[in-house]
């Protein structure tokens, strides 16, 4: 009987549910404890390493972890963001709690070769003298230039952009099916048009012919049968612009974590 | 009559909707698990691989320790004779010893580092340093493997265990049976860690 509890209480542990903060940049300072001064500098001199290496990485401070080790949260946080770009998962994320006094450099997938768990501990170590003094800014900027200077040569920048191009590709034809709906007047000729425009679209998303024919005559046929809507509602559709402020904002590229890297404390 | 083909109809249609939704849902779980099983194996080797450089570096501030080294050297070989291919793995009796094995390796692996407390100059080596950091890592990686690993079995047994995956497997995938999982310890919960 104790036995049965024991385990239903770790099972709840194990699967319990954890909040995660919200990705709202690459510097994600829950505890403020840096000024936005600091956290512009930080985040250009991540932006500039994603621009030049693909790289994703992302400093967060907590003020606790759910109740879970730094570790456990840590993976569980990369996945969640999934940092780091799709299938090559070069994310690191920095997390800092002044609160809990720990620090964890957490490693995805793709980058352990490099950034090892030796490595990270070295980092960290560095890092720490200057958490001590409450100097965080400099522990942080240390701790993330090392970082950097480690996993500077791993990967190449095409991963990126071959993803924006695509997704550059995907807006035009958005724009092209919004534009031409707007101005052409003949029902038939439009709804053709935008269903084969959208069955283009499956077909780069897709790479399934079922799935572009079906698109091709679904969206025609939708397209045919939805009232005509004037240029001015796109624009103001909330839809949009959502879609639009994501291409500009910070968001994970789709990596993987699987809890290599190092933490410490001071 | 009409009403009746037409309601005979849907249902055929919707039970042909669920078979197939479900047709492929045994053998992409049994690869998602077969994945997380090799995620586990590797660093449960990762582990092992270590243990020679950690053992060789202990040994030399603290000989006097031969106990402890008997103990290490023979928990990693027998956990090097015990491999478990994909097949294996649904095999409960041979999981078990597998599992048993690898945390009397662990256990031992931990007095190990417990003993480097009593000799200041090895916790101050530098490689000592490393190879606890990789060590602690590896620790870190084989739970959250292990943890992946549980949640793959448990989707796999699930679909094995409730309607309408039930009927589809047996119907299809006959063979297929519950697999074993790792029990969750506290090891699951925390690291064997070593504070300074």
């Amino acid at each position: 009987m104790i036995k049965l509890v024991i385990s239903v209480l770790l099972f709840g542990i194990l699967y319990a549910d954890i909040t995660f903060p919200k990705l709202t940049g690459r510097i994600v300072d829950t505890e403020n404890i840096f000024s936005s001064q600091q956290e512009q500098t930080l985040s250009n001199i991540l932006q500039t390493h994603e621009n030049n290496t693909s790289n994703q990485i992302v400093v967060v401070t907590l003020k606790d972890f759910n109740g879970i080790t730094i570790e456990e949260y840590g993976y569980q946080l990369g996945r969640h963001w999934a940092i780091g770009q799709k299938d090559i998962n070069n994310g690191v994320i920095l997390i800092i709690s002044k609160n809990k006094q720990k620090v964890r450099i957490e490693v995805g997938y793709g980058i352990e070769g490099s950034l090892t768990d030796a490595k990270s501990s070295n980092i960290i170590q560095t890092m720490t003298p200057y958490f001590k003094n409450n100097d965080f800014y400099n522990g942080t900027r240390q701790g993330v230039k090392k970082i950097i200077s480690t996993i500077n040569n791993e990967y190449e920048p095409e991963h990126r952009i071959q993803n924006t191009t695509s997704n550059h590709l995907l807006m035009l034809l958005l724009c092209t099916v919004i534009v031409v709906r707007a101005k052409m007047s003949n029902k038939i000729i439009t709804s053709l048009l935008s269903g084969s425009i959208y069955a283009v679209i499956s077909w780069f998303v897709f790479f399934s012919i079922i799935i572009t024919i079906l698109a091709f005559l679904g969206f025609s046929i939708f397209s045919f049968f939805t009232p005509k809507r004037k240029p001015n509602d796109y624009y103001s559709s909330s839809n949009f612009s959502s879609t639009r402020s994501s291409f500009r904002g910070f968001s994970g590229g789709g990596g993987s974590f699987g809890g290599g890297g190092a933490s410490g404390s001071w | 009559m009409k009403v009746i083909s037409i309601i005979l109809g849907l249902a055929v249609a919707f039970a042909i909707w669920i078979f197939v939704s479900h047709m492929n849902n045994v053998p992409k779980l049994d690869e998602s698990v077969k994945s997380a099983w090799s995620q586990v194996e590797n660093q449960y080797k990762r582990r092992a691989d270590l243990i020679p450089n950690l053992v060789s570096t202990v040994k030399g501030y603290a000989k006097h320790e031969t106990e402890l080294f008997t103990e290490v050297t023979k928990a990693r070989s027998s956990v090097g004779k015990i491999t478990i291919t994909p097949e294996m793995l649904n095999n409960p009796n041979a999981f078990k010893a597998y599992e048993k094995a690898q945390s009397s390796l662990g256990g031992a692996l931990s007095k190990l580092l417990a003993v480097s407390e009593r000799y200041p100059d090895l916790k101050s080596d530098k490689n000592f340093l490393t190879l606890q950091s990789q060590l602690e890592g590896t620790e870190n990686r084989i739970s959250v493997a292990r943890r992946d690993y549980i949640s793959s079995v448990k989707k796999y047994n699930i679909e094995l265990r409730t309607i309408p995956g039930k009927y589809v497997a047996s119907f299809l995938y006959p063979e297929a049976g519950i697999k074993p999982t790792f029990s969750i310890t506290k090891e699951d919960k925390a690291l064997p860690r070593v504070e300074f």
